[in-house]
C-alpha cells in the first residue's frame, strides 16, 4: 500500500508570535517499491513531513494515508509504527541499553512478540546490517565505532520488520566510505522492506539510489521528478540553490561550451563523451 | 515540552529591558523583602490589633504593591497575560498552602464557622489564607518580570557583579556565574534533544503514557540514558571549545558590555524606595495614616 499525501499543511505554534508555517498544501504519492528521495534545504519542512508518516505529528489539515492507515482518523499507533520504520538523523544517539542485542530488541519487545521471536528478529537484523552477531551482541553499544553504532541503531528499527523505511539523512557525519556502505546497505534492505524514503542533501546520492525525488522549498512542494528529470529543471535547481550531481554538472558545463552531451550518471557521461569523440574522429 | 514559557525572555526594547541588570536584581530583592514586611493576620492580632484595622492596612499595602507591579509590567511592554501565566507553575503550591492555612489557622479567632477536632474554618483563617495566596502570587510575579525583561546572560553577568565582594573571601564568583549561564543556555537545547530522543523511541513503539507510575518511570530509561550521554558529550565539546579559545577563568578577563548605572536605573530606584515607604506607611501606621483611613472606613460603613 502506498503513501498518499493530499493538501497536507502544518503550522508550528499556531496563534502565537512564534507561528511558523512548516508545510503548505503538500500533495504527492509514494508508490510501493519506490526508493523515494526527499531533497530540500534546512528548514524546508523535510523532517516535519516525514514525522507525519508514522504519526509522530498529527495531521493538522489535509489528508494522509500510509499503508492503508487513514491518519486523519483514529488508528492503531503500534501497528502503524511497526510497519513504518523511522530512522532519524544521527540515530546512534538513541542507543541506551547495556548490550547491542538488548538495544536492538527494544522495538520488537514493544510489539509484544514472544522472547524467541524477539531474539530471532534481533539476530537477523544485526546480521542484515552487516555486523557479526556472535561477536557484537554482548558488547555495550557505547564502545562501538560511530559507523557500527549507526548500524546497530538501524538494526533496532529493522528488527520491527517495517514495510516502509524512512531514513532522515542516513549518511550525515560519515566519511565517504561509510556513506557508500550505508547506502549500499539500504539496497540490501530494500529486498526485504520494499519501499524506502530517504531525505538527503546530496544530489549525487539521490541520483544514484532514488527512482523518484520530491523537492521541498520553504514548506512547499516544488514537484516530484525522476532524477533525470530533476537535473534538467535548472530553474528549480538554481532557485533552491541545490548542486547538480557531479556527472550531470560536468555534462551541463560541457553543454554550455557547445557540446551535445546529456548524462546523469558516471557511466552515461563517459559513454556520451566517448561517443562524441568517436564521432569527431570518424 | 515546548511550552516551558515560565519566565522566558520576551524581547521588547522597553525602558525596563534596557535597565542595568544589577539594578533590576537589587529591585527584585527589595520587592521580595518588602512583601515580607506586610504583617500577617495572627501576628497583627497577637500584638493587640483589631481585625478591621488589619484589613484596611493590608489591603492598602497590597494595593500599592499591585499597582507598582502593573506599572512595571506596562512599562516593560510584556503582555500582562504572559506574566500572569508564570503563576501557573506555582498554582498547585498556592492552593495547597492556602487550604492548609485555612484549616490549621491557630491564631486568635473570633468568628468560627465550622470546627472538627483541630480543623476549623474561621474568618481570621480565611483572611490569613487569602493574604498568603496573594503574597505567593506577588512573590512569583516580581521575579517573573525580571526574567521576562532580562536575558539570562545579562542576569548572570549582573549576579556576578553583585556577588563580586564575595570573591575577596575566596568564593569562586566568576565560576559560579559561568556555570549558571551555561546551564541556562543549555535548557532549550536539552528540551529539544529530549523531544528528538522521545520521538525516536516512540518510533520504536515505546509507550510513555500508560501503565502505573513505576512502569512509566521505567519507560523513561530509554530517554534518560541517551540524554545523559549526550550531555556529557556536549560538556566535553564545550570544554574543548573554551580551552581552544584560551578561556582561563576570571583572571584578566575583560567585558564586551560594560554595565552602566544610568538615569533610568536611578528613576527605578526612586520608584522602589517610594513604594517601599508607602507600603511601610500603610502597614505600620506611620504618621497615623492607617488610623485615619481606618476611621474614615468605619464612618463610611
Amino acid at each position: 500500500m502506498p503513501i498518499v499525501v493530499k493538501d497536507l499543511n502544518y503550522i508550528y505554534s499556531p496563534g502565537t508570535p512564534f507561528e511558523k508555517t512548516a508545510l503548505k498544501d503538500i500533495t504527492f504519492t509514494v508508490n510501493d517499491g519506490d526508493y523515494f528521495g526527499i531533497i530540500g534545504h534546512t528548514g524546508s519542512g523535510k523532517s516535519t513531513l516525514i514525522s507525519h508518516f508514522n504519526g509522530l505529528i498529527k495531521v493538522m489539515s489535509g489528508s494522509l494515508t500510509v499503508n492503508g492507515f487513514d491518519l486523519t482518523k483514529k488508528y492503531d499507533y503500534k501497528k502503524l509504527r511497526s510497519e513504518v520504520g523511522m530512522v532519524f538523523q544521527y540515530p546512534e544517539y538513541q542507543l541506551f541499553d547495556e548490550t547491542v542485542e538488548r538495544d536492538v530488541s527494544f522495538g520488537p519487545k514493544n510489539l509484544g512478540l514472544s522472547d524467541a521471536e524477539v531474539k530471532d528478529r534481533a539476530a537477523d537484523a544485526i546480521r542484515l546490517v552487516g555486523l557479526d552477531y556472535d561477536k557484537i551482541k554482548d558488547r555495550s553499544p557505547f564502545e562501538l565505532s560511530g559507523g557500527q553504532m549507526r548500524r546497530v541503531a538501524l538494526a533496532g528499527v529493522l528488527a520491527m520488520h517495517p514495510k516502509i523505511l524512512v531514513l532522515d539523512e542516513p549518511t550525515a557525519g560519515l566519511d565517504p566510505r561509510g556513506k557508500k556502505e550505508i547506502l549500499d546497505l539500504t539496497l540490501k534492505i530494500k529486498e526485504e522492506c520494499p519501499t524506502i524514503i530517504m531525505i538527503s542533501h546530496n544530489m549525487d546520492e539521490i541520483a544514484q539510489y532514488c527512482n523518484r525525488v520530491a523537492v521541498l522549498g520553504k514548506g512547499k512542494l516544488e514537484g516530484v521528478f525522476t532524477p533525470q528529470e530533476l537535473f534538467g529543471q535548472e530553474d528549480i535547481i538554481q532557485k533552491l540553490g541545490l548542486r547538480l550531481p557531479t556527472p550531470a554538472y560536468v555534462a551541463h558545463r560541457l553543454r554550455e561550451r557547445g557540446y551535445n552531451i546529456n548524462a546523469s550518471d558516471e557511466d552515461g557521461l563517459v559513454e556520451a563523451i566517448l561517443k562524441l569523440r568517436g564521432g569527431g574522429n570518424a | 515540552m515546548r511550552d516551558v514559557s515560565m519566565g522566558q525572555y520576551y524581547p521588547t526594547k522597553s525602558v525596563i529591558h534596557r535597565m542595568d541588570a544589577r539594578a533590576k536584581l537589587v529591585f527584585v530583592i527589595a520587592y521580595i523583602v518588602l512583601l515580607f514586611f506586610i504583617p500577617t493576620v495572627d501576628n497583627f492580632l497577637n500584638k493587640g490589633g483589631r481585625l478591621g484595622e488589619y484589613l484596611v492596612r493590608a489591603s492598602c499595602a497590597y494595593a500599592v504593591v499591585i499597582v507598582f507591579l502593573i506599572v512595571a509590567i506596562l512599562f516593560s511592554r510584556v503582555p500582562i497575560l504572559k506574566v500572569l501565566k508564570s503563576v501557573r507553575a506555582v498554582i498547585f503550591l498556592v492552593i495547597f498552602t492556602a487550604v492548609i492555612m485555612l484549616l490549621f489557622y491557630s491564631g486568635k479567632a473570633t468568628h468560627v464557622y465550622w470546627q472538627y477536632g483541630i480543623l476549623k474554618i474561621s474568618l481570621e483563617g480565611i483572611i490569613s489564607a487569602a493574604t498568603m495566596a496573594l503574597r505567593l502570587f506577588l512573590l512569583v510575579m516580581g521575579p517573573s518580570i525580571l526574567t521576562h525583561t532580562t536575558t539570562p546572560v545579562e542576569l548572570t553577568d549582573g549576579l556576578e557583579r553583585l556577588l563580586k565582594p564575595l570573591s575577596y573571601i575566596k568564593v569562586p564568583v566568576h565560576d559560579i556565574a559561568i556555570i549558571m549561564s551555561i546551564a541556562l543556555r543549555l535548557i532549550p537545547t536539552l528540551i529539544e534533544e529530549t523531544d528528538k530522543i522521545k520521538n525516536a523511541q516512540k518510533a520504536r513503539c515505546a509507550d510513555f503514557d500508560s501503565g502505573n507510575i513505576f512502569k512509566r518511570a521505567k519507560a523513561m530509561i530509554p530517554i534518560l540514558v541517551p540524554l545523559l550521554i549526550s550531555s556529557f558529550r556536549r560538556a566535553d565539546d564545550l570544554a574543548y571549545a573554551m580551552d581552544s579559545r584560551c578561556y582561563r577563568g576570571a583572571k584578566g578577563r575583560t567585558r564586551m558590555k560594560i554595565m552602566k548605572f544610568g538615569l533610568r536605573d536611578l528613576f527605578g530606584l526612586l520608584l522602589i524606595v517610594a513604594v517601599f515607604f508607602a507600603v511601610l506607611m500603610f502597614a505600620y501606621n506611620y504618621f497615623g495614616v492607617a488610623t485615619v483611613i481606618t476611621e474614615w472606613a468605619y464612618t463610611l460603613l
